[in-house]
């Protein structure tokens, strides 16, 4: 193999090299649904050490950046990292705060609430029923504490549309970042990023 | 005949079709002032929502509903617009639960209205609703009369516990007067319970702590569209990610304050709150002890657990003793030894001196037939975990007169 020849395929290889590099790029950048592992090599200043939120989930661009970025970017970040609600139920330390679901059956449209109450000691789980009239308003029909109640479940089981839902969860080991979401979309979110070295507050809307 | 059909039908359409009250005016940061005047006054009171005399007669509300009510009431009064975000959710026309609303006409009359409309408030919302959505967090020197106070701590088991108060109002050493109520006295329907001298023991931190309420319109935007003269800020949470709880609200506390508190003044006051909650005790177990009297002493159920266990308000009580011993050394420190109520607190940290007879009188604790203690013993029993916030135990057992026999019912968190 002449020198040309050898040349030429150096050449070719590191063009495929190159394009390869790029495809891996552009797919890590993109990569909606998979939210790719912590980096042991970044290094301990510019990382949250805040082991409230599972780090393990947050996108390497955003675990990089330092103390003194904008509310902007933070927020950007974090849109990023939490903006897919079926990914974000999957992390350790979730906590499901309420739920609105609107949902159609048989042209009703029933809106199922769960909630919490508090008590001295704890926090009630509450579950609630609201039957649309003809003027969309919500008239509550059934409320029960600590378990389903008929309607709930029936409303629940029921084949039917949902037309809305509506979500907000805390994240953390000390459940202080507040997510909220309404069909499915991030719609703000308020608590201590886990995206600073300091516990700094941040609220964000989208 | 006729004519009074016809006026009867007319007014039957107009009522199907009422707001819970009509709103002729806006809010101004003077009605602010007003509604701070107006929380400071008689018309709110520990029965204005169990006197039959009172407008408000019916309304029963747990800690976030009192906040709600308060402010309800008011705009009812004032002719104010009054919405939160709608509990069940802001699809496109119910973007928020309000004034117009004329889904409550089934109930007749405007005061009905509210009462019902306060009552769906209650029934659909919690704390988390009032803090996250439908407040403002404040500066401290915008902390008034009206403000709440909302916290969440960590209980035993990963659980959290969250609450509000209502400050009525601010007293001249910057300690509050707050206005509240729980979960159980929702149940049993009892008046508001009101704390005249409150300090508070939970660092405020982001969302929770001291907030206002938002303007309708400024439902769902953010703090920067709220009048710059009603506060909007963050500094509380600075200032509490900088400094410890006792810190903290002794800062609060001199920048809210008219007047300084002496040594002894503040010994007293705490002596006042840890006699008020001792005795508070009492009804608490008690409520349990008819419960298992009534269910023929059956083990509680996790829900039964919940409502007449104690472990969180025995900490609670646990950490004001904790506070007042304190503020004893500090009293010693300054060599202020003088005056009862430095003699009780000697007596019951340090058993000196000879006041018990004294003590049990200032603040006796009659927790069963013919047993009366003091609060020399009550710490003793408390500092020594004696004391069982089980509600399945006998009351001996419940007040650490004994500790057995032990209940074997389960113990859920």
């Amino acid at each position: 193999m002449n020198s040309k020849k050898r040349m030429m395929i150096n050449i070719g290889t590191l063009i495929i090299a190159v394009i390869i590099g790029a495809l891996l790029f552009s797919t890590y950048k993109k990569a909606p649904e998979a939210l790719p592992s912590h980096s042991s090599t970044t290094s301990a200043d510019s990382i949250p050490v805040n082991p409230d939120v599972n780090l393990s989930k947050i996108p390497q661009e955003a675990a990089t950046v330092h103390n003194d970025f904008s509310k902007d970017t933070v927020c950007k970040s974090m849109h990023s990292s939490y903006q897919y609600i079926n990914e974000v139920k999957k992390l350790k330390n979730v906590d499901l705060r309420f739920v609105n679901i609107h949902k159609k059956v048989d042209g009703i449209v029933y809106r199922l609430r769960f909630f919490y109450k508090e008590s001295s000691e704890n926090e009630i789980p509450n579950y609630l029923v609201y039957k649309e009239n003809q003027k969309d308003e919500d008239i509550l029909v059934e409320k029960s504490s600590y378990k389903k109640g008929k309607l709930y479940l029936k409303v629940e089981n029921d084949q039917g549309e949902i037309v809305y839902s509506e979500e907000g969860l805390n994240v953390g080991a000390e459940k202080d970042l507040f997510l909220h979401y309404e069909n499915k979309v991030l719609k703000d979110l308020q608590g201590v990023s886990p995206l600073q070295g300091e516990k700094n507050f941040i609220e964000c809307r989208f | 005949m006729k004519t009074f059909l016809s006026a009867l039908l007319i007014t039957l359409s107009f009522s199907a079709q009422a707001s819970v009250w009509e709103d002729t005016n806006s809010w101004t940061v003077e009605y602010e002032k007003e509604f701070t005047n107006w929380i400071q006054t008689n018309a709110v009171r520990e029965g204005m929502f169990n006197d039959r005399n009172s407008p408000y007669y019916g309304i029963s509300t747990d800690c976030a509903d009192t906040a709600y009510a308060l402010r309800a009431v008011f705009a009812f009064e004032h002719k104010l617009p009054f919405a939160i975000s709608n509990p069940s959710g802001s699809r496109d026309v119910s973007k928020t639960l309000n004034n117009k609303s004329n889904k409550f006409d089934y109930s007749g009359t405007e005061n009905k209205r509210l009462v019902a409309m306060i009552t769906e408030i209650g029934d659909s919302v919690g704390t988390e609703n009032l803090t996250r959505l439908d407040t403002f967090p404040v500066a401290i020197k915008s902390i008034v009369p009206g403000s709440i106070f909302t916290y969440k701590m960590q209980a035993r088991f990963g659980k959290f516990i969250r609450h509000t108060y209502n400050i009525k109002g601010i007293n001249p050493v910057g300690t509050f007067d707050v206005i509240y109520s729980t979960q159980a006295n929702h149940a049993s329907h009892g008046d508001l319970l009101r704390r005249r001298d409150r300090e508070f023991e939970n660092l405020p931190n982001d969302p929770w702590g001291f907030r206002r309420f938002k303007w309708p319109e400024h439902l769902n935007q953010p703090t920067s569209v709220i009048p710059a003269e009603l506060g909007a800020s963050n500094e509380q949470y600075d200032l509490a990610r900088t400094m410890d709880t006792r810190t903290f609200f002794k800062y609060v506390g001199k920048q809210l304050a008219t007047t300084t508190e002496s040594s002894s003044q503040r010994l007293t006051r705490l002596f006042a709150a840890i006699c008020i909650e001792s005795q508070a005790r009492i009804t608490y177990v008690n409520e349990g002890l008819t419960h298992l009297m009534q269910t023929s002493n059956a083990c509680m159920n996790y829900e039964e657990f919940d409502a007449y266990s104690t472990p969180a308000r025995d900490g609670a009580l646990k950490e004001m003793y904790l506070k007042f011993q304190q503020a004893l050394l500090e009293s010693k420190q300054m060599r202020l030894t003088d005056g009862d109520v430095y003699n009780y607190a000697n007596y019951i940290f340090n058993g000196k001196g000879n006041v018990q007879a004294e003590l049990q009188a200032a603040c006796p604790i009659a927790y069963r037939g013919g047993v009366v203690i003091d609060l020399a013993v009550f710490w003793k029993r408390m500092s020594a975990d004696r004391m069982s916030s089980h509600p399945n135990d006998i009351v001996e057992v419940r007040w650490g007169e004994k500790t057995s026999p032990a209940t074997r019912c389960k113990r859920w968190y």
